[in-house]
């Protein structure tokens, strides 16, 4: 502990498709499990990247392992395992040929490794990869990077593909690698997807690092779903009054029947509806993929 | 062994073995075709002086006024060496060049391989090593039919100057498969190698052998990579050694600008 795995400072990509990212600042300590959120084109792909010095920033630094992404990008590489987040494999070459390949280019990986995590995914290792599926391949792309017991991993939408089952065996390899001492830097789209394994969670946006909390603190948040029923014909009176109050967000209509986020004080907003015409009223406690979207929706404004 | 130490080349080989094979059986066919022919054209009253007769323009078009085409080898020289040689060799080695890198970042098979401990000039150098052993084997085929076939088909040909041949088309080979790898690397795109390098290769033959007809592209064949690798008919005469070293210093140039941009600049994925 106390080392940083990962440290970018001001990292910045100006990048064509508005795919760059914008002064990110991130530190990752060994021995965590961090997740990476944001959706598709918000530059978790882009920082990755620029981890394994594929891509160059434009300002700022990043480094790993205690490594100038850059001018050691080498020695990086020896040390971690990636799974690039849209890859494929050469299609006529079966699985087994695949990781044969790979660790040749990796002289020093320890060969029952391999051996245990095969098992563990069940990965079909004699068939060539244009008749694997894609749940398939990503077993493979799993395997390889962890197939050399590098001290920190690196996964690009590792679950993407992933069968319910395979993604909790998946969870259940972080966890182990963790207890060993491993490090995990995971990116994904759905926090629903990251709660079980992540301790910290970063969330980006148009290129922007959001906030950096752990996942109980971001649960924490208190953002409670509402759905509110009112009396037949009141629905336009109830919108017009919803939309003023203060500490709701997110308001959807059907009907006379309605739902919102609430992100402040209850009181406020029992106040507010107080004089209206509510029928039944039901709240319970956002999941993280709601808290989640409210964030993004927060910093809309 | 060779595996262990460079393995982006003892992957190409293991993935363009079988076309490989392919290739040499093709290649011998088709010079064996050739050379079975030989008999019978050589039979053939008159070819000797339909040729005498053609003015020498024509000649010069058809890259037969170095040699005499009613010889065994300025007949194989005229028929294999002046366009179908050079033609299949190119398929081969501009075809390896784009895709080891360029392909490898269109098929999105170059993240994975550079998030592995080995540096992009490595890749670049090993897929260059490749190239380089294409073409020295297809070099070799075409030195052992002709071996093979000199004595059969009464060709004529001195078995060193069917090397110094051969050497010439493997640096033609080289020298433009190094330049398709190199723009591969320099831009990721297996299609773009393809189309500027089958451009050059294009564009530089007919302007080299238009140069012997308009006086003002008189010059121009010293620009065609054709004219180091074929000029003056290496087959009867034997093979200008410099003019391969020009072919060798123009591929090499080739892989360091390829290098450079290849380093410098970020991988799409």
């Amino acid at each position: 502990m106390g080392a940083l795995a990962i440290r970018t400072q001001g990292l910045t990509l100006a990048y064509r498709h508005g795919r760059g990212i914008n002064d990110v600042d991130l530190e990752v300590p060994a021995g965590e499990v961090f997740g990476f959120l944001g959706p598709n084109g918000a530059g978790k792909t882009t920082t990755i990247r620029v981890l394994l010095d594929l891509m160059r920033p434009t300002a700022g630094s990043a480094s790993v392992l205690g490594l100038d992404s850059h001018g050691e990008s080498l020695k990086i590489r020896e040390r971690t395992g990636y799974l690039p987040g849209d890859f494929s494999l050469p299609p006529s070459l079966t699985g087994a040929q695949v990781l044969d390949w790979l660790s040749s280019l990796r002289p020093n990986t320890p060969p029952d490794r391999r051996e245990e995590l095969v098992q563990r995914f069940a990965v079909q290792l004699d068939r060539p990869m244009k008749q694997l599926s894609k749940g398939n391949r990503q077993k493979i792309g799993l395997v390889q990077a962890f197939q050399h017991s590098p001290e920190l991993v690196i996964l690009d939408e590792p679950t993407s593909g992933l069968d319910p089952l395979m993604q909790d065996e998946f969870h259940r390899l972080v966890r182990d690698y963790v207890a060993e001492g491993g490090t995990v830097f995971l990116s994904s789209h759905s926090l629903d997807e990251v709660q079980h394994t992540a301790d910290r969670v970063g969330i980006v946006r148009d290129g922007r690092l959001v906030t950096v909390e752990t996942v109980d603190d971001l649960r924490g948040r208190g953002v409670r779903r509402v759905t509110l029923t009112v009396a037949a014909g009141s629905g336009d009176l109830v919108e017009g009054q919803l939309r003023v109050l203060d500490g709701i967000s997110d308001v959807t209509r059907r009907g006379d029947v309605f739902e919102f986020a609430v992100v402040g004080s209850y009181s406020s907003v029992l106040a507010g509806l107080g004089q209206l015409p509510v029928i039944d009223m039901l709240s319970r406690a956002a999941d993280l993929d709601e808290v989640f979207l409210s964030l993004y929706r927060g910093t809309d404004a | 062994m060779i595996a262990q130490r460079f393995p982006v080349f003892a992957q190409g080989v293991r993935d363009r073995r079988k076309s490989l094979v392919w290739w040499s059986v093709g290649v011998t066919v088709y010079i064996g075709v050739i050379a079975a022919m030989w008999p019978s054209i050589r039979g053939a009253a008159g070819l000797s002086d339909i040729m005498s007769q053609l003015p020498q323009p024509i000649l010069d078009l058809m890259g037969a006024s170095d040699y005499d085409i009613s010889t065994g080898a300025g007949y194989v020289s005229g028929e294999l060496f002046g366009f179908m040689i050079p033609i299949f060799i190119l398929i081969l080695t501009i075809g390896a060049g784009a895709a080891a890198i360029g392909g490898a970042e269109e098929r999105g098979t170059l993240d994975l391989l550079l998030s592995h401990p080995i540096s992009r000039r490595q890749v670049l150098l090993q897929s260059a090593a490749l190239v380089a052993v294409e073409a020295l084997l297809f070099g070799v085929v075409i030195v052992v039919t002709l071996a093979i076939a000199t004595p059969l088909a009464d060709l004529q040909i001195a078995f060193v100057y069917s090397i110094g041949a051969a050497f010439g088309i493997v640096f033609l080979g080289v020298a433009l498969g190094w330049i398709a790898l190199a723009v591969g690397a320099a831009t990721g795109s297996r299609s773009l190698a393809l189309a500027s390098t089958g451009s050059l290769a294009a564009v530089t033959y007919l302007l080299g052998s238009l140069s012997g007809l308009v006086d003002f592209l008189h010059n121009a064949k010293w620009i065609s990579p054709f004219f180091y690798a074929n000029d003056g008919a290496p087959l009867v005469h034997g093979y200008t050694w410099w003019h391969g070293l020009v072919l060798a210093g123009v591929g090499v140039m080739a892989l360091v600008i390829g290098i450079i941009r290849f380093d410098r600049r970020n991988l799409s994925n």
